[in-house]
């Protein structure tokens, strides 16, 4: 098990500006939640919600020692956690495209709900991918919105402290966002 | 596209969602005049809209917004849109109803503002909402309060507008101007004429119950709320969705009726039985079931299976605590301008039929519309004979087998006669298309299962069945057969059954018959699928894993290795296959005693049990895999790794709150020997003696397991030197065991032999080795370890006897 004391302490020097702690706590996070993804989401039945904040919030306390951390941190923590969680789906996917096309395995039956991404999910994971780094470049913010509020979970109000605006420009930024990549994610499965 | 681009997109999209289409286009032309792109990208975007475009990601995330994040008091003073919140004046699990008025009016004309609570996926909720509104808008009726207005706010929530209505509850309405029974009919005649009006235009109330059908002082009923429970939860009414307990807290129980418990299709048939509890409470004073617990199963229960009373019995039938809020047979009648024993008299026969048909579970057996639930209360009132008729309890009986078959054709045929009376939107069809395209795919899979198990156990009934009873064995036998015969022309299924039922079989000990399943199922999956396939892999580790129970282990290792090859190659590392196949391999190397091989798979096992916790019956998997990981170390002399482990094993039951169970038994009992073994006798006897307590209550005296646990018990008051003690224990597990009977009795007999000697109750211990001896002899012959330690035990109590030469004789 990890010593929370790490990750406490990465995330207070990251707050006080040390860039270097963003690379220490990546994979850290990464492979907690990874580990916590993989039991959580096998058990979860396509078409249901996976919960993301659940799953983060269960990362978080098992990664962060509470008593040690500013209140703002968790902010930061969730950021990055969503991140994570993208990368995490973004890896899983590319790994199905590889197994699909390598192996030619038929896809996995539903009965053992090991695939938590459906076919579906595998190419839209990708293609959002694409469209997030996209729209990144036009506007931050809402890119970031998107991450955290879907991957992360995060609340309006989680969003809006951690981007420090309001939470009814998060809340136009989101709703706009999300079609705007429908639109793009459609254009690039196709 | 630049930021500024984004920026215009954002105020556009947000100018035009609040349009009609019919303005649109007009819109865009003129907003996009010299920039194509903007246009094309806010094209994409309005046709991205709509619940049919969302990702299918989209459905697995946001399950909402914390809904804490939000105060209704805070909103009043404010203005939503073009109104003014005044007061807040009913707050449910779906939003907020204020008080408000038109803030850019003279007069202050009052109005409802219904807000829906945040956390909705917004787009999708705008998209419905636009159509539901359309819908509502047309909704004209003097009964039904008219939806003024609508929109999205600034914060993208969705409100309504209604008439605000000053009214009681129409069952208050009723007691305190003392409304007599064909009063409080017509009365409710009018809400039926309501409802079949709001049925002919597709909207079904879903929630009607007093606080949503008010009548003014004037006497005007006016229904509230039409058509909102869908729009404003949209998911409470999703098809085959499992009603969840936050859902069932938005439904009023006592009006719910079972197909809305059950989370089944909602049709016009569900407002219906709402309408007669109604109708019920109208006339008893009484509600037909007593909800006091809001716990959904119990709720589901009532609602589902008890059969209320009828509305005459009921009047009677009253505790003090319900004569207090609803008051007494007296009371009630008063307010129906009778007494009790008149007013029993009207409700008996047509009345309690007529209530009784509109409450069945069945939604097709209710009144087909609420029109006819009125045409019928009409015949009554004018004394013609009523088509409501007694439920029988053959029919009911007969019904209940047919249920499963039935069940939503019947109830989309009603829909379907409320969709004839209507000229409907397209895209409101359009929805009811696809809802019924959804409900008839479940139907039919049901329908399969259901027709199979039916079949199954229709062959298993003793009456085609020459009279003999049926046993379990029989009825899975048929059943092989079955998936045999009949599936032979759809392989996947076949093979997926077989295995299906051959753990079935295995779980009641039919381990033979699993095998030949498990096998065939590898047959088949190997010629659909290859051998290097995940599916065949896994028929061929469930058949190894049979063999090794059977201990077959030569028969059992190749299946295994083969299947470790393929899910090795195949599976992700801890999928919870591997677990099956790396015990059953760990089981044979232990009785191999290769124990650092069995150490190597088992402590693998316990790795991917682990990560699969969460998987039914993980959490014991787990457990009892750590415990014999522990077994194997201690055998392996590996003590202090064996100890961490059953101490993980039990700080884990601990924390899961698992007090009582056959693998903590197991723990505890190996913990204890460990601690026999770093001579910490205390803690061993405290151990020991916990898992013997807990043996005891879970399988009673006559289990195995429990003269073996006073064997240690025994042993460890030997270690400790209380002799007296062990030789109480020692006897008592040999009195069991001979009970139970058995070579053990022969272990048991030497144990109690060894004790007795260190009390020089020579007599005594030497006809218990003389036993012991001739025991485990007959049984495994005289070369066995156990024979050869008696004997040696024998000849040393011999020696200190003073009997040297029968020391001799049996020592080697």
């Amino acid at each position: 098990m990890l010593d929370s004391g790490t990750v406490t302490y990465w995330l207070s020097q990251l707050r006080q500006g040390d860039a270097s702690a963003l690379e220490q706590l990546m994979p850290i996070v990464y492979d907690e939640l990874h580990l916590v993804a993989r039991q959580r989401l096998k058990k979860e039945r396509p078409g249901h919600t996976f919960g993301a904040t659940a799953l983060i919030n269960e990362v978080y306390l098992k990664l962060v020692d509470q008593k040690q951390l500013d209140i703002s941190d968790r902010g930061e923590f969730m950021a990055i956690a969503s991140r994570t969680m993208r990368n995490i789906l973004v890896d899983y996917a590319r790994a199905r495209k590889r197994l699909k096309r390598g192996g030619g395995i038929k896809p996995v039956p539903l009965e053992d709900v090991e695939a938590f991404l459906s076919e579906q999910e595998v190419e839209e994971v990708l293609a959002l991918d694409i469209a997030l780094d996209k729209l990144s470049s036009q506007d931050e913010r809402a890119s970031k919105v998107v991450q955290y509020r879907f991957f992360g979970g995060l609340t309006l109000k989680e969003t809006a402290d951690v981007l420090g605006v309001s939470q009814r420009s998060v809340q136009r930024s989101w709703t706009v966002a999300r079609l705007w990549l429908r639109k793009e994610v459609a254009g690039l499965i196709e | 596209m630049d930021a500024h681009l984004w920026n215009k997109l954002e105020e556009l999209y947000f100018a035009v969602i609040e349009m009609d289409e019919s303005q649109r286009t007009a819109f865009l032309d003129k907003a996009c005049a010299n920039n194509p792109t903007l246009r094309h990208e806010l094209e994409g975007m309005l046709n991205a809209d709509g619940d049919s475009m969302a990702l299918a990601l989209e459905n697995r995330v946001l399950n909402g917004d914390s809904i804490s994040e939000i105060d209704p008091q805070k909103a009043i003073g404010t203005r939503i849109g073009p109104y003014c919140l005044d007061q807040l004046i009913g707050e449910g699990g779906m939003g907020e109803v204020y008080l408000a008025h038109r803030a850019d009016e003279q007069y202050k004309q009052k109005v409802a503002l219904k807000r829906v609570r945040p956390g909705y996926r917004s787009s999708e909720m705008m998209a419905r909402f636009r159509i539901e509104r359309q819908v509502l808008a047309k909704l004209t009726h003097p009964n039904i309060t008219q939806l003024l207005d609508g929109g999205i706010d600034d914060e993208g929530r969705p409100y309504l507008v209604m008439q605000y209505i000053e009214g009681t509850p129409i069952t208050t309405f009723c007691d305190t101007h003392r409304l007599s029974i064909e009063d409080r009919i017509q009365l409710f005649r009018v809400v039926c004429s309501a409802v079949q009006h709001a049925h002919q235009n597709l909207v079904v109330h879903r929630d009607l119950k007093p606080s949503n059908i008010l009548v003014t002082e004037k006497g005007d009923v006016k229904l509230l709320d039409f058509g909102i429970a869908k729009l404003l939860n949209p998911e409470v009414v999703d098809l085959s969705m499992p009603v969840t307990q936050s859902q069932m807290r938005l439904m009023t129980p006592e009006y719910a009726a079972p197909e809305q418990v059950k989370g089944e299709t909602i049709t016009t048939a569900t407002d219906v039985y709402a309408l007669g509890v109604l109708l019920y409470e109208l006339l008893a004073g009484r509600r037909p079931y007593r909800i006091n617990k809001k716990v959904h199963a119990e709720i589901e229960r009532i609602i589902c299976n008890e059969n209320p009373s009828r509305p005459s019995t009921a009047l009677m039938h009253v505790e003090e605590a319900e004569a207090k809020t609803e008051g007494t047979a007296v009371q009630i009648s008063q307010a129906r301008r009778t007494g009790p024993s008149r007013l029993r008299k009207a409700l008996r026969g047509d009345l309690d039929n007529i209530v009784m048909m509109a409450l069945r579970k069945e939604p097709e057996r209710r009144y087909v519309s609420a029109e006819q639930f009125s045409e019928d209360l009409s015949r009554f009132l004018s004394g013609r004979p009523v088509a409501a008729q007694k439920d029988t309890l053959r029919y009911r009986i007969g019904k209940f087998t047919q249920r499963n078959r039935v069940g939503v054709g019947v109830s989309l045929l009603v829909l379907a006669m409320a969709m004839a009376f209507t000229l409907s939107t397209i895209q409101q069809s359009r929805e009811i298309a696809a809802e019924r395209d959804r409900a008839q795919i479940e139907a039919e899979k049901a329908t399969q299962v259901s027709n199979f198990m039916i079949d199954l156990f229709d062959s298993a009934d003793p009456n085609q069945s020459d009279g003999e009873p049926v046993t379990v064995e029989q009825i899975l036998r048929e059943g092989a057969k079955k998936i045999e015969q009949e599936l032979a022309g759809q392989p996947e299924v076949q093979a997926d059954l077989m295995v299906d039922l051959g753990r079935v079989h295995r779980r009641v000990g039919l381990l033979e018959e699993s095998i030949v399943l498990f096998d065939r199922s590898k047959e088949i999956r190997s010629s659909l699928y290859g051998l290097n396939h995940e599916l065949t892999a896994h028929s061929m580790m469930r058949k190894g894993d049979v063999l090794v129970e059977k201990g077959e282990f030569k028969e059992g290792e190749p299946e295994l290795w083969q299947a470790l090859a393929i899910q090795r190659e195949l599976l992700e590392p801890f999928h919870s296959d591997l677990a099956i196949t790396l015990n059953a391999l760990a089981f044979i190397n232990y009785h191999r005693r290769n124990l650092d091989s069995a150490e190597v798979y088992m402590a693998e096992t316990v790795e991917v049990r682990r990560r699969n916790i969460e998987k039914e019956e993980g959490v014991l998997a787990l457990l009892k895999d750590m415990s014999g990981l522990a077994a194997i170390q201690l055998s392996a002399g590996k003590d202090s790794l064996a100890q961490s482990n059953l101490e993980d094993a039990m700080a884990f039951a601990d924390t899961l709150g698992i007090k009582k169970h056959i693998v903590l038994t197991n723990v505890l009992n190996n913990l204890g020997h460990l601690k026999i073994k770093q001579n910490k006798l205390d803690e061993a006897q405290v151990l020991v003696q916990q898992a013997l307590e807990m043996r005891r209550d879970l399988f009673g005296n006559a289990h195995p397991s429990i003269p073996a646990t006073l064997n240690n018990l025994a042993m460890i008051h030997q270690k400790k030197g209380s002799l007296e003690e062990a030789e109480r224990f020692s006897k008592e597990g040999l009195e069991l065991q001979r009970k139970i009977g058995g070579a053990v009795v022969g272990r048991s007999l030497l144990n109690y032999g060894i004790i007795l000697a260190d009390l020089n109750r020579f007599e005594e211990a030497e006809s218990a080795f003389l036993e012991s001896i001739q025991i485990l002899q007959e049984a495994h012959g005289a070369t066995n370890p156990f024979v050869k330690r008696t004997r040696s035990q024998l000849a040393e109590l011999y020696a200190k006897w003073g009997k040297p030469e029968l020391a001799e004789q049996y020592a080697e």
